[in-house]
C-alpha cells in the first residue's frame, strides 16, 4: 500500500482508472459466463426434454407390444451425439430397451429411477420421463446426455470473454494513459511551480489555467497565492532593507555610546580608586591630628568643644571605613586578577578569624560543612564569605548560629551562609545587593556603609556565579551563591 | 411372470420350431408360450384402441369376451393347468388399486348366438365341442353379424383375418434379428365400422396395416 501511495500521480491516476476497469470488465465477464453457463445448461435440459418427451411417446404403445420397436427407437438416436445412453423400463422397473452410443457408454448399473433431471458429479446430465400410454404410465425412459458439448461451448465463451477483457484492458490502459493527462498535467505544473518557487523563491513564476473545474481554480488560487506573496516579498524586503538601516545605524550609535560609556566607566573606576587611595592620607591626617588635639587638650577644653572634637573624629574613621570598602569594591575585576586553585574551608577560616572580635563580643558560633575546594582569588573570596558572616553576626537579636554548607551543582558549587538574625523582608531581596542601598538608617543601632553586599554580588559574579537570598523576617537569612569548582 | 419372461419363453420355443429341433418340444408348451403373449398383449391394445368408449357397460369395467374354445388354456412352470386370461384378469383387478386400471371381466361364449356386449372380442382360432360355427373365419362372420351397430374391438387368432372385419388379427413373424415373434394386423376400416374411432396413432408404427379388399 505504502508503495502504490509513493508513486507519481500520474501512474496513480492509471492504474486508478485501469483497475476499475478491470475489475468492472472481470465481473461483467464472470457474470456474463455464469448467466450463460445457466442459459445453456437450461436450454440444454429444455431440449432434451422435449426429446425425451417425443421418445417417450413414440415407445409408449411399443414397450408393452413390441419391445423391438422400442429397441428400434431407442437405436435411432445414434443421431443425436450427446446423447450416451438411453434405457426404458416397463412399469415393473424391468429394462425392456436400451441404447449405448459407445462401448465405453456401456451403463453398468442401472440408474436408480426417478423423475426430472440432474447433472451427474461425471458431468453428464440424466433425465426421467414417464413413458405414458393412453392416459397409463406403462414405463420410464432414462436419458444420459453428455455435457462435452455444453461444456465446449461454455469453454469457446469464456475465450471470447477473455478475449474481450484482454482487448478491452488494452484500450482502457491507452486510455486512461490519455485520460489521465488531464487530471494530472495541471497537478504536475503546479508541482513543479511549487519546486522552482521552493528552489528560487521567484514568487513571478505562474501556471497555466487549461480548465474551468476545481483544479482550474486550485490554478487561480495558486496563482493569486504567488501574487500576494510576491507583493509581501517585495515588502519584506524592502522592510528588511529599511531595517538593516536602522539597525546598522543603532549599532553604530550603541557602540559609540558603549565605548563612551566604558570609558566614562573607566574613568570612573580610576577616579574612584585614585580619589579613594588618594583620599585616604588627607583624612588619615585629619583624624590623627583631631586625635591628638583631643590628647593634649583634653584637660583645656570645655565639655561641648570635646564633643565636637569627638564628631570630626567619628566622621573621619567612618570616613576612612566608607574610603576602604570602596577601594575594596573597586579592586574587584581590575586586570590583574589571578584565579587558583583555593581551598574554601581555609578561606572560611582565615574570614572567621577577622572576625573573631565580633564573634566573640556577640558570642557566635561559626559552624561548616566540608567544604571544598574552588577555582578563584583568595583575597576576594575571603572578603565574600567576611562580609556574610560578618553581616549574620551583625544583623541578630541574639547568639548568632551561622552555618555554612556546600554542594555541588552542575560543575559549580553551591554555597550556603545561613544564619538566625533579624531576617529580610522579600520586597528588599534585590534592593540589598545594589551598592549604597541600606534598609536600617543611619541613626539605627546597624550601622554600616552599604557596600558589603554590593561587593559581594560583584565578587561572585567575578566568579562566574551568582548570588541570591532566602529570608524571612524573624526566621533568619540565607544567602545562596555559586562558584565554579 | 413378467413380460419379458414370457417372451424370451416364446422366443426360445419358435426358434426351436423354426430351426427343426422342436420335434422333441411338446406342441402344446409353444401354444401356451404363444397364447401367453396374446393374452399380455390383449390390453395394451385395448388401451391403444379403447373399445369401451361406446359401450353401455359400468365404466370402471373391461369386459373381454372370447368366441369358441378357449385358447388361453396351459400348464404352467410347475405342471399345474392354468389360464393365461383369467391369471392377467385375476392379476390385473388384484393390483387395480395401483394401477388404477379398470376391473377385468372374462366371458366365454362357444358359438356367437351366446354372445353378450363386450368391449374386447377374441375371436378364437379352435372351436368348442358346441359350436356352430366350425372355422375361424365362421366365427369372425357370425361375431361381425352379432356385433354389428355395437362399439367392440374384435381379436382375431389367426393372420389375415383384419382384411375379412377384425380390427386386430394376431400372427407369428420375425424381428429385424430374425427372432420369431408374435406382431398384429390393423385394419383401420374394420375398426371404423367397429365404431372404434379413438386410435392412439402408435398403433400404425406396431402393426402391419391391412385394409379391406
Amino acid at each position: 500500500m505504502h508503495r502504490v501511495r509513493d508513486v507519481s500521480i500520474r501512474l496513480k491516476l492509471t492504474l486508478l482508472l485501469l483497475s476499475t476497469v478491470s475489475v468492472a470488465l472481470i465481473l461483467s465477464s464472470l457474470s456474463h459466463v455464469l448467466v450463460l453457463r445457466q442459459s445453456v445448461r437450461d436450454e440444454m435440459v429444455n431440449r432434451f426434454q422435449t426429446l425425451a418427451n417425443v421418445l417417450a411417446a413414440n415407445i409408449a404403445p411399443a414397450l408393452r407390444l413390441d419391445p423391438a420397436a422400442a429397441q428400434q427407437a431407442l437405436s435411432d438416436l445414434q443421431v443425436e451425439n450427446a446423447i450416451v445412453v438411453a434405457c426404458a423400463y416397463d412399469s415393473s422397473g424391468t429394462v425392456v430397451a436400451r441404447y449405448e452410443a459407445t462401448k465405453t457408454d456401456v451403463l453398468d448399473e442401472m440408474p436408480v429411477l426417478a423423475e426430472g433431471f440432474h447433472f451427474t458429479p461425471l458431468g453428464h446430465l440424466e433425465l426421467f420421463r414417464p413413458v405414458v400410454s393412453s392416459g397409463e404410465t406403462v414405463g420410464t425412459l432414462f436419458l444420459r446426455v453428455s455435457t462435452v458439448e455444453l461444456n465446449r461451448r461454455l469453454f469457446r465463451h469464456v475465450l471470447i470473454a477473455v478475449g474481450i477483457l484482454v482487448g478491452c484492458s488494452i484500450i482502457a490502459a491507452l486510455l486512461a494513459g490519455y485520460l489521465q493527462r488531464v487530471v494530472s498535467k495541471p497537478i504536475l505544473e503546479l508541482a513543479q511551480a511549487t519546486k522552482q518557487v521552493r528552489t528560487s523563491a521567484g514568487y513571478s513564476i505562474r501556471v497555466t489555467k487549461t480548465s474551468n473545474d476545481e483544479l482550474g481554480a486550485l490554478c487561480d488560487d495558486f496563482n493569486a497565492m504567488l501574487a500576494q506573496l510576491q507583493i509581501r516579498d517585495a515588502e519584506i524586503r524592502e522592510h528588511r532593507l529599511r531595517l538593516e538601516r536602522t539597525v546598522q545605524e543603532r549599532t553604530r550609535d550603541l557602540e559609540a555610546k558603549t565605548a563612551e560609556l566604558s570609558r566614562s566607566n573607566l574613568e570612573l573606576e580610576q577616579f574612584a580608586y585614585v580619589a579613594s587611595h588618594d583620599l585616604q592620607e588627607p583624612l588619615r591626617m585629619v583624624a590623627s591630628y583631631c586625635q591628638l588635639l583631643e590628647r593634649r587638650l583634653k584637660d583645656k577644653l570645655d565639655a561641648e568643644t570635646k564633643k565636637f572634637l569627638g564628631y570630626c573624629i567619628d566622621g573621619a574613621v567612618r570616613m576612612q571605613g566608607l574610603i576602604n570598602d570602596l577601594l575594596a569594591f573597586s579592586r574587584v575585576g581590575r586586570k590583574g586578577d589571578v584565579f587558583r586553585a583555593v581551598e574554601s574551608l581555609k578561606v572560611v577560616e582565615r574570614a572567621t578569624a577577622n572576625l573573631q572580635a565580633s564573634i566573640q563580643e556577640k558570642h557566635a558560633h561559626v559552624t561548616h560543612d566540608d567544604l571544598p575546594a574552588i577555582q578563584g582569588d583568595p583575597t576576594q573570596l575571603t572578603q565574600l564569605f567576611q562580609n556574610l558572616i560578618g553581616n549574620g553576626i551583625k544583623y541578630c537579636e541574639q547568639e548568632p548560629n551561622i552555618h555554612i554548607s556546600a554542594q555541588p551543582q552542575d560543575g559549580s558549587w553551591h554555597f550556603a551562609v545561613r544564619d538566625n538574625g533579624i531576617g529580610i523582608d522579600a520586597e528588599h531581596f534585590d534592593r540589598i545587593f545594589v551598592i549604597f542601598q541600606r534598609l536600617h538608617g543611619r541613626g539605627s543601632k546597624y550601622s554600616g556603609t552599604g557596600i558589603g553586599l554590593a561587593l559581594c554580588k560583584k565578587i561572585v559574579e567575578h566568579h562566574g556565579g551568582r548570588i541570591w537570598v532566602e529570608s524571612q523576617p524573624g526566621q533568619g537569612t540565607t544567602f545562596h551563591f555559586t562558584i565554579s569548582a | 411372470m413378467s413380460a419379458k419372461v414370457s417372451l424370451a419363453r416364446l422366443v426360445f420355443a419358435l426358434t426351436l420350431l423354426v430351426t427343426g429341433s422342436g420335434a422333441t418340444l411338446a406342441q402344446q408348451e409353444i401354444v401356451d408360450l404363444q397364447y401367453r403373449r396374446k393374452v399380455e398383449m390383449l390390453y395394451p391394445l385395448a388401451k391403444l384402441i379403447q373399445p369401451e368408449q361406446g359401450l353401455a357397460h359400468s365404466s370402471d369395467t373391461v369386459v373381454v369376451g372370447v368366441l369358441g374354445q378357449d385358447p388361453f388354456q396351459g400348464i404352467d412352470s410347475d405342471g399345474t393347468a392354468v389360464n393365461y386370461l383369467d391369471q392377467l384378469v385375476d392379476s390385473s383387478n388384484a393390483n387395480r388399486a395401483k394401477t388404477k386400471r379398470k376391473r377385468l371381466v372374462v366371458k366365454r361364449f362357444d358359438s356367437a348366438k351366446d354372445y353378450t356386449p363386450c368391449h374386447i372380442l377374441f375371436v378364437s382360432s379352435h372351436a368348442s365341442t358346441t359350436s356352430e360355427e366350425k372355422t375361424i373365419e365362421e366365427r369372425l362372420r357370425a361375431a361381425l353379424d352379432k356385433t354389428a351397430g355395437t362399439t367392440v374391438l374384435i381379436v382375431a387368432d389367426t393372420e389375415g383375418l383384419a382384411a375379412k372385419g377384425a380390427a386386430i388379427s394376431f400372427y407369428l413373424t420375425r424381428d429385424e434379428q430374425g427372432v420369431p415373434k408374435v406382431a398384429f394386423e390393423f385394419n383401420p376400416d374394420a375398426a371404423r365400422r367397429l365404431g372404434l374411432t379413438k386410435i392412439d396413432a402408435g398403433i400404425y408404427r406396431l402393426a402391419r396395416i391391412s385394409r379391406d379388399p
